[in-house]
């Protein structure tokens, strides 16, 4: 037995199981994946459609995941001082990044945008992931955080295709995520619900 | 409590929440607001029988309050620690912690 876990990582342990199904990785893998797809194949103006797969990830997990898994709320004062975080994180972030943007523009009076845009918007892309990874603990978040970071930064130099990199870092997100889903429900078999239930 | 030590002087444990079982279930309980049975299930890696029968007893000694309700239009029985079984959480916390306060290393 862990004689050091406690309290706080018990409540962590507790929050981290609903993101062993890979159901979030596979549908932003998907995100970008498709994305790619429209892109390269010049569908832009169809690119909504991407966001279908993230429209759809508390649907699946309600069908994979909580008959698995089973259900739980957590303490709402915890769950407001985390959204609390992760605002004030965002908005920090954001204001530290635009006065940086704007002092560097300004020192260099002029085309950082143009000579930098792609590493700025791989900067904005992939502080999300990394935000959420920091506050959640989930730490493959971090990794692909940095994925993105390193696709942009690669773009920026090399200026290769955008919709070329978005497919690569779709598919392992897709494919990390289908990992995590077997393991998950090889680990979790479905459960009745009518056989599970406190019934004196 | 009306009695916090035995007649020897020696404090009084609560034999509900000391059973390692239900501890593990009241530390999963009192973590979170509320669960259904499947995921304390998960949680404990307790069988179904075996925490049934805990569950039971911490319902009998009113330290877990069932509630059924509908969450997403799903009727779930939610299971949650009551105020009785927080603060019989806590007064073992402190119960433990005062035993062993000045025990030298």
């Amino acid at each position: 037995m862990n004689n050091k876990i406690n309290l706080t990582q018990i409540e962590k342990k507790a929050f981290l199981t609903y993101f062993e199904d890979g159901i979030l990785d596979i549908c932003v893998g998907l995100l970008f994946l498709i994305q790619g797809f429209l892109l390269d194949f010049g569908k832009a103006p169809f690119i909504y459609i991407s966001w279908i797969p993230v429209i759809l990830i508390y649907p699946i997990k309600k069908s994979i995941t909580f008959p698995r898994m089973g259900f739980v709320q957590f303490r709402k004062t915890k769950k407001r001082k985390n959204q609390k975080t992760i605002m004030f994180l965002m908005m920090a972030g954001i204001v530290v990044f635009l006065a940086l943007l704007l002092h560097v523009k300004i020192l260099s009076k002029g085309n950082f945008i143009e000579k930098f845009g792609f590493i700025v918007l791989g900067i904005i892309i992939s502080a999300p992931p990394f935000i959420g990874s920091v506050i959640t603990g989930i730490t493959r978040f971090t990794i692909y955080s940095l994925i993105l970071l390193v696709v942009f930064i690669h773009e920026n130099f090399t200026h290769s295709t955008v919709p070329i990199d978005f497919m690569i870092f779709g598919s392992i997100m897709l494919v990390i995520g289908i990992f995590f889903l077997f393991k998950f429900l090889k680990k979790y078999p479905n459960q009745k619900n009518e056989e599970l239930s406190h019934e004196k | 409590m009306k009695n916090k030590t035995e007649s020897n002087g020696f404090p009084k444990i609560d034999k509900i929440v000391h059973e390692p079982a239900r501890l593990m279930i009241m530390t999963f309980l009192y973590v979170i607001d509320s669960s259904d049975f499947l995921f304390l299930m998960r949680q404990t890696g307790l069988t179904k029988g075996n925490l049934s029968s805990h569950m039971n007893k911490l319902e009998d000694a009113g330290y877990v309050d069932i509630e059924k309700k509908f969450i997403d239009k799903i009727p779930r029985t939610m299971l949650k620690l009551s105020k009785k079984g927080r603060k019989a959480f806590k007064d073992y916390r402190n119960t433990i912690i005062e035993l062993f306060k000045d025990m030298p290393e």
